[in-house]
């Protein structure tokens, strides 16, 4: 077996699982709270206003980078729930489910602070677009699969149930993604493009860049504590966790 | 442009949204883990108790 394979066969065994999530976490969280202060420091102070959007532009510096998230999060927990699935990996199975809720979190800040951006902007608290509409789909698919979840006692059966339900979602990623070009829409297409040139001065790129860094280590930090509740919840009956108990 | 029934401008609301609900997505992991670790640790002092009152 190779070192990778060996590690990651490992690490999945719930109380090398639950040391791997109580180390790192503080980690992904600090990370996350510089970023973000130095985020929100330039898109609030360092940056200049936007010529024609004014000081509302700001609002995009949440918007973008929780709408990165809310896709990017889904992505991570479909490939979780897959792996699950296939080979019955139950650290795989707590990191599908611990997903659900901080991509829904995030899917709801894309869509509430799009919506206050969207009123002085467009006119309009909201429009049924089909990059909005694909989005609140999104945040239902979220919401589909935490439910789901908590519906079935057996905690394992509840995962592959609620895994199959995110799997069977991911359709809807390429369709938010996609939106602005398949179809006319108001809402405007990719500012910044990891292909060809973007749309963004540099100035108010490095905030940005800030934001996507601690939006990205919030994602970490945030699903790794979620699942170490989770792998603790499901093992309460076990030797192990004994050291745990007492250790708090 | 104010949102005067709250007090703040359309930038602050979202900054207050965002805010709110990254709090929620802070404290309550960390709420469930310690609801987990005293189950665990309540469930131990039970079973404590029973053998020593075997």
């Amino acid at each position: 077996m190779n070192s990778l394979l060996l590690w990651f066969n490992q690490t999945g065994s719930p109380p090398n699982f639950d040391r791997f999530c109580a180390r790192w976490a503080p980690w992904a969280w600090a990370l996350a709270f510089a970023s973000l202060a130095i985020g929100v420091y330039g898109a609030l102070f360092a940056v200049p206003a936007d010529a024609k959007q004014g000081e509302n532009f700001r609002i995009l510096y949440l918007h973008v980078p929780a709408a990165w998230m809310s896709l990017f999060i889904y992505v991570v927990m479909a490939v979780q729930a897959f792996i699950a699935l296939v080979w019955r990996i139950k650290a795989c199975e707590i990191l599908a489910m611990a997903c659900a809720p901080v991509g829904a979190a995030f899917t709801l800040i894309t869509l509430a602070t799009g919506s206050i951006w969207g009123r002085p902007t467009w006119g309009t608290w909201w429009e049924w677009d089909p990059r909005l509409t694909s989005e609140l789909v999104l945040l239902f698919i979220y919401f589909g699969v935490m439910g789901l979840h908590a519906a079935i006692e057996d905690r394992r059966a509840a995962a592959r149930a609620a895994g199959f339900l995110a799997l069977i979602g991911m359709v809807n990623v390429p369709i938010v993604h996609f939106a602005v070009n398949w179809w006319n829409t108001l809402h405007q297409g990719a500012t910044i493009k990891l292909v060809g040139p973007s749309t963004i001065d540099a100035s108010m790129l490095w905030p940005l860049i800030a934001m996507v860094v601690g939006t990205k280590a919030w994602f970490i930090g945030s699903l790794l504590q979620r699942a170490r509740a989770m792998n603790l919840e499901q093992e309460a009956g076990k030797d192990w966790v004994r050291g745990v108990a007492d250790a708090s | 442009m104010h949102l005067d029934f709250l007090g703040l401008d359309y930038l602050g609301l979202a900054y207050a949204v965002t805010g709110l609900v990254l709090a929620w997505d802070y404290l309550a992991p960390r709420l469930r883990l310690a609801r987990a670790r005293r189950d665990i640790a309540r469930r131990l002092r039970r079973a404590e108790a029973k053998k020593v009152q075997a």
